[in-house]
């Protein structure tokens, strides 16, 4: 495979956003017929490469060639044209047409150009599905089809379009084992093809059955790029992690005291099968695991915000059977949202509104407000969380990042919860702000309260965390005390043993 | 260990001057544009025809505003949720059937009609409100289903003829004068006030913003979803049927048309005030200008004696221009 011109070659691609460094002189390249796996904790720059490379966002620095010709304009059309296709896991099929409508959609075959061919679409579609070796009728709606099918429609859409780069991002994770087999001798049809494909994926043990390189990133840099067949997957978890973290935390640990929230046996849809934790008064515990090991959906459903069922839930002393969260707001739980605009802002109120938006029943039993009241309230919360700027009259639409997650954070302490729930505290919030939220945190546990915090960033798990909980595919896996070592606690959200 | 449950003792209460925002002239002018070309409608009628500010005509034009203003107010409240009540036209017919019906068909008081009336345009509101909540329908589709029960009921309340000839008690509250001003004007007045009050300093009207808003942070905020946007539409049925009551008691008859010219007009009113349709933005400011706007184009047209067939298509020019020229002035801030 080595000696022929690369398919694809990106060579020092830099790539930044407003204060952080996505991509630092990364490079990468992928030959033909030839898998490239490539791993990375969230947040590495696995997508930010792949965004590049789709022309999706335009590169700071570096080269892109395709086999071997240096590509000055790149643009998702350029892109598109050389062969550069995505498979993500959300699929982008419309569901009420059929087969053969989605995989030609945008260049449907004509009759005289005004008439639909579908013979011609059917036969054509047919040809490519079974090229792929899957057997779907491309008459039958996508409606009908299963996930894995859905996914194989959506790579021979790529192909039909020339493909001759295809990423697939994490094609397995909605996948049965049955299916997964299918996809993988789809992959290999494709690698006989003379196809590359860039495969990106979590799962460790599908490195060694279907990757023939691997690329490891970390932080938004290159940290090395291996055969398969020469590296053991401890190796690959070991470059992942890297070397310690050095960031400094300002968790100041103290003795916890009585339970504060327990609970046991909970499910909840389908991404929480078994939860069982608990969480002290004085205490942060992090909840640490894999995008979609269903974290911020246990978080939801401690909430009540998702439907749940649980044969335990004891919160401040009290056992529930059910829970919602204006219930979960009267006896004392908060959950700061992970979606902040979506769960946590009113963005066309004002800073003042959004910040008492919580506590009004609290502060005004009675339901009639007085502005003086509303005012001292939250004036006290844009002190205490130096929200800038400090006019309460301000749409908090306006406002950046980082002060849109302290008014988030503010409405909830002014209700007062004794139980408190971050779902992903600092991201999309600059640096400063972070160590700003942390203090608040630290502050908050040794105050007294019972903070459970959700993160994907594995320095926040370790940095903050007096214990952690790690999930993997629904269920809690493992528990650790503050001071395991991430390689550990990467191995359990990995589900490797 | 320290053990207290607040903040206090933080070392972040050093002290942080709040800033006042002076609101830039551009603010000042859009917040007052709509008061402005409701003025600057008065003053070119005026010039073109004298009777206009008398004030015999101007009452005559607010009396006429009132039950349009009452009604409007109720689609307010439904669209700082971001929902729509199409049932308020047949609503209104319908509680002023009800009220026609106690007033001429059964011995009870004259108030009884009132409570009775009001009562319905509750009900409705809390039919409508379920839908929307539990069942989970867009608010159009609930609002249409009640706009053609709300018929129905009122066709089977009157069978074919006309109430008419109500008491005076009764007509009093649609043509009697209190220290010289008509009683619809009070009713306005009254309402207004209150319903100012409710928006701004209660935590439901609080929750209706929220609701529009962000309906997702809303219940994430522990704000009971179900039971605010319920309460949004038996207020904005109870509106429907004062202006149903206020319509019925000028008019001194009532018939199953009454109400469904008021629906389009309900909606146009709260837009031109700068109420929001996607929730979450205006108040009761804002209609009542928006409705005295439509109803001065309206009577301005009438004393210039233009073709009321022209009215219709200046009115419509008229709804759209206001809006945009809200929408100009938006832009620029």
């Amino acid at each position: 495979m080595k000696g022929n011109t690369p398919l694809l070659e990106m060579k020092e691609i830099s790539k930044s956003f407003p204060g952080v460094k996505a991509l630092d002189h990364v490079s990468f390249d992928l030959f033909p017929g030839e898998v490239h796996v490539l791993v990375g904790e969230n947040g590495a720059g696995k997508s930010t490469l792949m965004k590049v490379l789709a022309g999706a966002y335009p590169k700071d620095e570096g080269e892109i060639f395709i086999n071997g010709e240096t590509q000055s304009r790149w643009s998702p059309t350029a892109a598109r044209a050389q062969g550069v296709a995505m498979v993500y896991q959300e699929f982008t099929l419309l569901p009420f047409r059929s087969v053969a409508e989605n995989i030609f959609l945008g260049r449907e075959k004509t009759l005289a150009g005004l008439f639909l061919d579908k013979a011609s679409m059917h036969q054509e579609a047919g040809k490519i599905l079974k090229s792929i070796g899957v057997d779907v009728d491309p008459r039958v709606s996508v409606l009908e089809l299963g996930v894995a099918e859905q996914q194989m429609v959506e790579i021979a859409k790529a192909l039909a379009m020339d493909a001759r780069i295809l990423v697939l991002d994490e094609p397995t994770s909605a996948l049965s084992l049955r299916e997964i087999e299918q996809l993988f001798s789809t992959v290999a049809k494709l690698k006989k093809n003379g196809v590359g494909i860039i495969y990106i994926s979590h799962r460790m043990e599908e490195l060694k059955q279907i990757g023939d390189r691997v690329t490891v990133m970390r932080d938004g840099q290159l940290i090395g790029t291996r055969e398969v067949a020469d590296i053991t997957i401890d190796e690959v978890i070991t470059m992942m992690i890297g070397r310690e973290i050095n960031e400094l935390f300002p968790r100041h640990h103290c003795q916890p005291g009585e339970v504060a929230l327990s609970v046991k046996g909970m499910k909840s849809g389908k991404k929480v099968k078994n939860v069982n934790l608990e969480v002290h008064f004085g205490e942060i515990v992090g909840l640490s695991g894999l995008v979609g090991s269903g974290r911020t959906e246990t978080a939801r459903a401690i909430f009540g915000l998702d439907h749940m069922t649980a044969d335990d839930l004891e919160i401040l002393g009290k056992k529930y059977k059910h829970i919602d969260p204006s219930l979960a707001v009267d006896i004392g739980v908060g959950l700061i949202p992970e979606d902040r605009r979506r769960d946590g802002l009113f963005p066309i109120l004002s800073m003042e509104k959004n910040l008492v938006m919580v506590c009004l029943r609290k502060i005004f039993p009675n339901g009639v407000m007085k502005p003086s009241v509303e005012k001292k309230t939250a004036t006290e919360y844009v002190k205490k969380f130096d929200i800038q700027p400090p006019a309460l009259d301000r749409i908090v639409h306006h406002l950046s990042g980082g002060n849109q997650q302290k008014v988030v954070i503010g409405k909830w302490l002014a209700a007062k919860p004794r139980v408190i729930i971050i779902d992903e505290p600092t991201r999309g919030i600059d640096v400063g702000a972070k160590s700003e939220v942390h203090s608040f945190m630290d502050r908050l546990a040794n105050s007294g309260h019972a903070i459970l915090m959700i993160s994907s960033e594995m320095p926040e798990i370790l940095g903050m965390s007096d214990r952690i909980y790690v999930m993997h595919e629904g269920k809690v896996a493992g528990e650790f005390p503050r001071g395991t070592d991430s390689e550990e606690i990467l191995r359990c959200a990995m589900g490797v043993n | 260990m320290n053990k207290k449950n607040n903040l206090a003792e933080t070392e972040m209460t050093e002290d942080v001057q709040l800033i006042h925002e002076k609101p830039s002239i551009g603010k000042i002018l859009s917040r007052f544009s709509r008061l402005g070309a409701l003025l600057l409608l008065c003053i070119g009628i005026s010039l073109l025809n004298q009777n206009f500010l008398k004030v015999s005509n101007l009452i005559n034009v607010f009396r006429q505003a009132a039950p349009q203003i009452v009604i409007s107010l109720g689609m307010t409240i439904v669209f700082l949720t971001g929902g729509i009540d199409l049932s308020l036209g047949s609503v209104v017919t319908m509680t002023s059937v009800v009220s026609g019906y106690v007033l001429t068909q059964t011995e009870l008081p004259w108030w009884f009609a009132i409570i009775a009336a009001i009562g319905a345009g509750a009900l409705s509101g809390f039919v409508t409100g379920q839908l929307i909540a539990i069942v989970k329908l867009p608010s159009a589709v609930a609002s249409y289903g009640m706009l053609w029960v709300g018929r129905g009921l009122a066709f089977a309340i009157m069978g074919a003829s006309p109430f008419f000839s109500f008491p005076d008690s009764f007509r009093y509250l649609g043509r009697g004068y209190l220290l010289g001003i008509p009683m619809p004007i009070w009713i306005v007045a009254i309402i207004a006030l209150i319903m100012g009050w409710f928006l701004k300093y209660t935590t439901l009207g609080r929750s209706l913003y929220a609701i529009g808003a962000n309906p997702h942070a809303a219940r994430a905020s522990g704000i009971k979803l179900s039971r605010t946007l319920v309460s949004a539409y038996i207020i904005s049925g109870m509106l429907a049927a004062i202006g149903g009551i206020i319509l019925a008691a000028r008019l001194n008859a009532v018939d199953q048309d009454m109400g469904a010219s008021f629906l389009l007009p309900a909606i146009a009113s709260p837009v031109m005030g700068g109420t929001s349709m996607a929730g979450g933005q205006g108040g009761v400011a804002g209609t009542i200008i928006g409705s005295l706007i439509m109803i001065i184009v309206t009577n301005g047209m009438n004393l210039l004696g233009i073709n009321s067939l022209w009215q219709q298509l200046v009115t419509g020019i008229v709804v759209v221009l206001s809006v945009w020229l809200d929408v100009i002035m938006r832009k620029r801030n």
